[in-house]
């Protein structure tokens, strides 16, 4: 048992350094990938864009210039899913919003856009700026102090009517923001979302042969509803078009954001 | 057609026209009809002299026809024509006709069709025989060949007859479909010796629910002599539209109107009265077509995807005046679709181009033909597109389908995919305008070159992470691990017996192996002290009495009572005996003894122990 925590311990010592020299490497394609832009080389600077991407890191500007490169190569879906993305993390970003809406303006048939509940941006807003994790530690600070006031109690007797007023608050505030934390990260304030990367038709059911609702062009963003497997594939995705419709749509005809 | 000419025989250069006509098809029982043959197009010595034409209901009132030879240039050559003329009467009221009559003209056999008269009473008919072509201001209608109704009467005052002059509207189909082209000819009919001046177009008759064009006709004609129900006329085409319905379903097209001076001759035997009458003059007369009605019918469904609702008969030709430009140099894209159908309503292809291309909107030239019966022509979509960035991207093949009225199906016209090869590079941003935050108006923003937050997107979500349910569960757990602490405390706290019990084996361990100690560093006095100390102390502390001041034979009780064994008490005893020898004795005991006094010292705990834990010893104390 020491020797295994021992094992840990070294092998944590030495990740920790290797990961933080991934970091300026990382970030360095992505200064590649803006030259390449800038000197018309729009594959390669994706290929960069992409090498930031899957190291884990994302950014307004890193979705934004992967959406512009997917954009140039004549990607519509790729280029609406990367915008949205930036969209996600800065939903005012004027640069973000106009080649979104650029972008859009090319979709062969768009499709209306309902309201969405009056809450569900004030949430989202919450949660893009506090996030699950940031919740989580304020949580768990409070918690931890109304527990410690508790244990004081409990250990020394000690109490008073400010004593019992700080526990009761403090433990009613950090479980609070634990639940809250929890439901960030259940529910994020975006629902899980995909963009139609090629001309298909909204299907009643999950079935070839099942009655077309209507046609979906590519570039359409649709809200993900639920999915429908074979083994271990995903071969149709339940879905709500941006009027409200829902429907099926083949898994192939999708990428989520 | 009452009368047309049927020709037997061979078809000679020279073209001979055979025509029977009568002056009138509804005649009263008391007036005469004239039947007329007329041979163009041949000499007088190449026809036989014609047997009057076999009639029912009418008698011949001369046998001998009246023969009137007439000789026109037009167009600069001679056309000499000879009219054979014969007068009947009516027999009796009802129907009568001629029947088909046979002339031989050259050695060639002719016959010409058969002609139906009305026979009526005479007090039925107008004064004109007296004046047959005499009207004042009228209107005339003619029915419209398809059994249209005629759009108005004629009004109470002395009318033109309506078969003396009118307007006829010839469609060339009246069942389409929607967008399938109809051509109509407005053609003016009017009896011989009638003269028109002054004409003006005073309605072009609205089409409703038509896309119209106008075609070409001779803005001077020269009138033609055509039968017409038996009855010979001359002719002029007016005006020729193109009509293309816009929908589907009974589309109406309004009357064409004229207004006009009409010179009609007064026909009188007398010479003095045709001199001096003052009835031959121009008098006003308005006429109208009939309305025209057609049924159009909509397109088969389901149209073929890309449809734009184009009919007609196309070719398409797509150009692309470069395949390798540079960065910024724009390519002009020309599709041309030639045929025949609504051209001026034509839509351009989709061209779904890459995004890496700046369009414009294309600039269209029509061209239409319109000296024919249809419409024909091209139209050209010319689309300037500017290339933003370098790289080979491929123009997309274009499809273009289209209705087909002739063939009742939709055709598609296709163009294949073209390469563009773009060079260089741009080098200075290329968007003509921007908005007021300076991003370009109708392209992407241009990248952002630095990121100021960076977020990590490996990370799962919160509520999938153990480590977190244990930083909150265990907090939770210490506070209740303390409490129990705080509790168990409390009750050792209250129950000494219970406290020393608990104690009793820790202690004893650490004396004993303090006795080791001592054993290592061969000190048989403390040794022999400590292991005492141990054993003694085990027993006092599980029994919670005082170990100090205890006597044998107290001790000897206690553990009695507790239930341990005789055995036990009787090494027990012996041991501590030993214990007391080697503190006291001036013999110093050799290690092995020490030692097995250590480990009979560990088994006698040990056997205590046991036995204080046994039921019945717990019951006896």
């Amino acid at each position: 048992m020491r020797t295994l925590l021992l094992r840990v311990l070294l092998l944590s010592l030495v990740a920790a350094p290797m990961a933080w020299a991934q970091t300026p490497e990382a970030l360095a394609a992505f200064d590649t990938g803006n030259a390449r832009y800038q000197a018309g080389d729009y594959q390669g600077a994706l290929d960069a864009y992409t090498e930031v991407l899957e190291a884990g890191y994302g950014s307004v500007a890193l979705y934004l210039n992967t959406g512009n490169a997917h954009y140039r190569l004549d990607q519509l879906a790729q280029a609406i899913r990367f915008y949205e993305r930036a969209r996600q993390l800065d939903p005012g970003h004027e640069a973000v919003v106009h080649s979104l809406e650029i972008a859009q303006s090319r979709i062969e048939e768009p499709i209306s856009q309902v309201p969405a509940p009056f809450w569900r941006p004030t949430w989202a807003a919450l949660v893009r700026q506090v996030g699950a994790i940031g919740l989580l530690v304020g949580g768990l600070l409070i918690y931890g102090v109304g527990l410690a006031l508790v244990g004081h109690r409990v250990w020394t007797g000690a109490g008073g009517d400010w004593h019992r007023r700080a526990r009761a608050a403090s433990l009613r505030v950090g479980v609070g923001l634990l639940a809250l934390s929890f439901f960030a990260s259940v529910d994020p304030g975006v629902r899980p979302q995909a963009v139609v990367q090629a001309p298909t038709s909204l299907l009643e059911a999950a079935e070839p042969s099942s009655p077309a609702l209507r046609s979906v062009s590519t570039g359409i963003l649709v809200e993900v509803m639920g999915t429908e497997t074979l083994g271990t594939e995903v071969t149709w995705t339940q879905v709500r078009l941006p009027n409200g419709q829902v429907g099926w749509l083949p898994a192939t005809a999708l990428i989520d954001v | 057609m009452a009368t047309v000419l049927l020709l037997i025989g061979s078809v000679q250069a020279q073209t001979v026209n055979v025509q029977a006509s009568v002056n009138a098809t509804t005649v009263g029982s008391d007036e005469t009809v004239t039947f007329e043959l007329e041979v163009q197009g041949a000499p007088f010595s190449d026809i036989e002299m014609p047997e009057p034409p076999e009639t029912e209901g009418l008698v011949l009132q001369q046998a001998i026809p009246s023969t009137q030879r007439n000789i026109q240039f037009f167009n600069g050559k001679m056309q000499q024509s000879i009219a054979f003329t014969w007068t009947y009467r009516p027999v009796r009221e009802g129907a009568a006709q001629f029947r088909p009559l046979e002339v031989t003209v050259a050695g060639e056999r002719y016959v010409t069709e058969a002609i139906q008269l009305t026979i009526v009473p005479q007090s039925q008919r107008p004064q004109r025989r007296r004046a047959p072509f005499a009207q004042r201001r009228s209107q005339t209608n003619r029915p419209d060949p398809a059994g249209q109704p005629p759009a108005e009467e004629a009004p109470s005052a002395p009318t033109i007859d309506a078969e003396d002059l009118f307007i006829q509207a010839t469609p060339s189909a009246r069942r389409v479909y929607q967008g399938e082209q109809v051509t109509i000819d407005y053609r003016l009919f009017f009896r011989e010796g009638i003269q028109l001046r002054q004409s003006r177009l005073a309605d072009a008759g609205d089409a409703d629910g038509f896309w119209r064009e106008e075609l070409e006709v001779d803005p001077r004609p020269i009138p033609q002599t055509v039968v017409e129900n038996g009855l010979r006329y001359n002719m002029i085409t007016l005006k020729r539209v193109a009509v293309f319905p816009a929908r589907s379903g009974r589309l109406e097209i309004e009357p064409l109107r004229i207004q006009t001076e009409a010179y009609v001759p007064l026909r009188s035997s007398d010479p003095f009265e045709r001199f001096f009458s003052l009835r031959s003059q121009f008098e006003p007369v308005e006429l109208a077509s009939p309305p025209v009605v057609i049924e159009a019918r909509p397109l088969p469904t389901p149209p073929p995807d890309g449809f734009v609702g184009t009919v007609g008969r196309y070719q398409m030709r797509v150009r692309v005046d470069a395949t390798e430009v540079e960065v910024g140099e724009p390519v002009e894209v020309e599709i041309r679709l030639t045929g025949t159908g609504n051209l001026a309503t034509l839509e351009a292809p989709a061209l779904n181009l890459p995004g890496v291309f700046e369009q414009y909107d294309p600039q269209v030239t029509t061209t239409i033909s319109r000296n024919g019966r249809r419409v024909a022509g091209a139209k050209t979509f010319a689309y300037v597109l500017v290339p933003r960035s370098n790289g080979t991207f491929e123009l997309p093949s274009i499809a273009y389908p289209y209705f087909d009225p002739a063939g009742e199906r939709y055709e598609q016209l296709q163009a294949p995919a073209q390469q563009i090869r773009v060079t260089g590079t741009a080098s200075v941003p290329l968007a003509a305008s921007t908005t007021a935050t300076g991003l370009p108006v109708d392209d992407i923003a241009p990248p952002l070159l630095a990121a100021t937050r960076w977020v990590s997107t490996g990370s799962s979500p919160v509520h999938t992470r153990p480590w977190v349910y244990a930083l909150i569960l265990l907090p939770l757990a210490a506070v209740g691990g303390l409490a129990a602490v705080r509790r168990r405390r409390d009750a050792l706290a209250a129950d000494v017996a219970q406290a020393r019990s608990r104690q009793a084996h820790p202690l004893a361990r650490k004396q004993l192996k303090q006795a080791e100690v001592f054993l290592q560093q061969d000190q048989p006095y403390a040794f022999y002290d400590e292991v005492a100390r141990a054993v003694l102390g085990f027993v006092g502390n599980r029994l919670n009495v005082a170990e100090r001041g205890l006597s044998r034979a107290r001790l000897g009780d206690a553990l009695t009572q507790a239930g341990v064994s005789a055995d036990t008490w009787t090494h027990l005893t012996t041991l501590l005996d030993e214990c007391d020898q080697a503190r006291f004795s001036p013999v110093v005991p050799n290690q092995a003894t020490m030692a097995s006094a250590r480990d009979r010292a560990g088994q006698l705990i040990v056997a205590i122990d046991q036995a204080l834990r046994t039921p019945s010893s717990v019951a006896s104390s």
